[in-house]
């Protein structure tokens, strides 16, 4: 099966004294539009493989493909144009906003390099009417935001560059639980719009079962269970998860 | 805002025969600024039982923290008590003495924080820090302190605890390092214990084993417990009764079921509808809009603006009544079930 992402027996060490093991060989597929959730506690390696994903951390061992080429292989013409393929949506939106720049050209301080100034500049308006922001907070800086606004501003300048892949790494956990289904709805919504390859990293199950369609659950760097998150969610296999789904507080229906 | 001159409600207990340990009646807590000073909680009354758990639920600004440190009396500088009265057993907190207020922090009410690694000495070992304080509050001897210590952090679930006094804290796990601040904080067996969001930072497996572990230690020290989150799944499991706040204010407390079953706030509604899961494609709960800042919240009812069932009387400010079992402050409050 070929994917447009594709990690092949991917092992990251990282070095010290002991020689932490993040990531132990895993290998997975995604396929062209389709989510895929990584689940786990933390330690477990899913921000890990988030960020060899991004090019932000070399592997150790094995291969990381994306729409066929190995990115860790890539000369630089395809480095560069790594970043209009695969953007990401961080989980703390008062970290991954520069603070001292306004909204809008955060929004397009990527995309003006690609597309040229004045066409990334009219894309702006466009992009804060698609994410729900009033056109007028293009002149705001990221302080003046409250943490879901700042969210969409994120996402905004990640759709800015139309890539084809999104990597969310616990896009929704820094936000209050009445802002989480504003920014996933919006995920829903831009992903459908745009036709996006999702990864999503999370540690809450529940999210995971509505947001994507397959699941690995990591635990300790590898993968003990892969399937449809609404299966696994009623009836897991591996004991992790069992523990997982178990430890999950339910609103009462 | 005038509404320190509303009247006080009547404490409302789930068990009225029982003696309130903590009452907090018509709580004012306000920032003092240049021009005038900006309201941060308001009017805010809820007493806690022995042995009974409140929740106290509500958005990140809606006012829950600094409630608790109010009860503490550890409000940071320039924010300040400014109406109302905070309880212990029957006995003011508002304007003691801090010497006085230093011998019941720790003894008679406690404290736990979100993080505990800022709450512990990072220098010193954990056994020291755990005797410090029972010497601090207790007349015994070092080696009995130390038995009590040990004694507690077994209680606490952490393995091997004699060995592990000699410990720094980020020797521990996240988890592990929250049992440690709990046994410290329950070391002096507190009538009282204020939990603030002391799960959020863990995963969730290891906030089920804490969440047990206070359930088992407030069954067997009869403690009153309020547990402050923004997670009104996990309140659910533990809570006896849940107040929630929104924008300094108390807008609907009931007992846990009572509150699940019926919501009668639309926030309360919306808590709700926010942290239901569904099935893949469902389209997540939200409330729209997001919580006004302090200085900036509306004249009338607080939630309004974000509210679908405003009427021509949400203009003007709400009380807290009475509706069935259960508080709510709103003019037109949802009738049947949270499913609709």
């Amino acid at each position: 099966m070929t994917g447009v992402i594709e990690m092949e027996a991917v092992t990251k060490v990282y070095r010290g004294r002991a020689g932490t093991t993040a990531v132990d060989g895993i290998s997975f597929v995604v396929g062209e539009g389709e989510t895929l959730g990584i689940v786990g506690e933390s330690g477990s390696g899913k921000t890990t493989v988030a960020r060899m994903l991004l090019r932000l951390t070399r592997p150790t061992s094995g291969r990381v493909l994306v729409g066929g080429s190995d990115i860790w292989q890539a000369n630089r013409a395809e480095r560069k144009r790594l970043p209009r393929i695969v953007q990401a949506v961080f989980q703390d939106p008062f970290a991954s906003l520069d603070p001292r720049m306004r909204v809008g050209p955060c929004i397009c301080e990527g995309s003006c390099r690609v597309f040229g100034r004045k066409e990334a500049a009219a894309d702006v308006d466009r992009l804060l009417d698609l994410v729900g922001i009033p056109r007028r907070y293009a002149d705001y800086y990221p302080h003046e935001l409250s943490g879901g606004q700042r969210q969409r501003v994120a996402i905004a300048r990640a759709i800015a560059m139309r890539p084809t892949i999104l990597v969310a790494d616990e896009p929704v956990s820094a936000l209050d639980v009445s802002m989480q289904g504003q920014v996933l709805n919006l995920l829903t919504d831009l992903r459908a719009e745009f036709q996006l390859t999702c990864v999503f990293i999370s540690h809450d199950l529940g999210i995971v079962r509505q947001f994507c369609e397959r699941v690995l659950v990591m635990q300790r760097g590898k993968v003990v269970e892969e399937g449809d998150p609404g299966e696994i969610f009623l009836a897991a296999r591996h004991p992790y998860t069992q523990s997982l789904v178990a430890a999950i507080p339910r609103i009462p229906a | 805002m005038n509404s320190n001159l509303l009247p006080e409600l009547p404490a409302r207990s789930a068990n009225p025969g029982r003696v309130g340990a903590l009452e907090i009646a018509g709580l004012c807590i306000s920032r003092r600024e240049r021009r005038q000073p900006i309201s941060l909680v308001t009017d805010l009354s809820l007493s806690v039982a022995d042995g009974e758990i409140v929740g106290l639920v509500g958005e990140s600004g809606s006012g829950k923290s600094l409630t608790a440190l109010a009860c503490m009396g550890l409000l940071p500088r320039g924010v300040a008590i400014t109406a109302g009265d905070v309880r212990l057993g029957g006995i003011s907190l508002v304007g003691m003495e801090r010497k006085k207020l230093r011998v019941l922090r720790g003894s008679s009410i406690s404290m736990i924080f979100q993080d505990p690694l800022a709450s512990l000495d990072p220098c010193a070992r954990i056994g020291s820090q755990m005797v410090e304080t029972i010497l601090a509050h207790k007349d015994i001897s070092a080696a009995e302190a130390r038995k009590d210590a040990v004694e507690l952090l077994d209680r606490a679930g952490i393995p091997r605890a004699a060995e592990r006094m000699r410990c720094y804290p980020h020797e521990f796990s996240g988890g592990m390092r929250q049992r440690v601040m709990i046994a410290a904080a329950l070391v002096l067996k507190p009538r009282v214990l204020i939990a603030d969001e002391p799960t959020t930072a863990l995963d969730v497996t290891t906030q089920a084993g804490i969440v047990e572990l206070v359930l088992e230690l407030r069954r067997e020290l009869d403690m009153a417990v309020i547990w402050i989150s923004h997670d009104l799944g996990l309140v659910g499991q533990l809570a006896d009764r849940v107040a929630v706040m929104y924008a300094g204010e108390v807008v609907e407390v009931a007992d846990v079921q009572h509150l699940f079953a019926v919501p009668r706030h639309p926030y309360t509604h919306g808590l709700i509808r926010s942290g239901r899961r569904g099935e893949f494609g469902a389209r997540f709960g939200f409330i729209r809009g997001s919580v006004a800042e302090p200085g900036h919240w509306p004249g009338g009812c607080r939630f309004a603006p974000r509210c679908d069932r405003v009427l021509a009387g949400c203009d003007r400010h709400p009380e807290l009544a009475l509706l069935d079992k259960a508080g709510v402050r709103c003019i037109n409050p949802m009738t049947g079930g949270s499913g609709q």
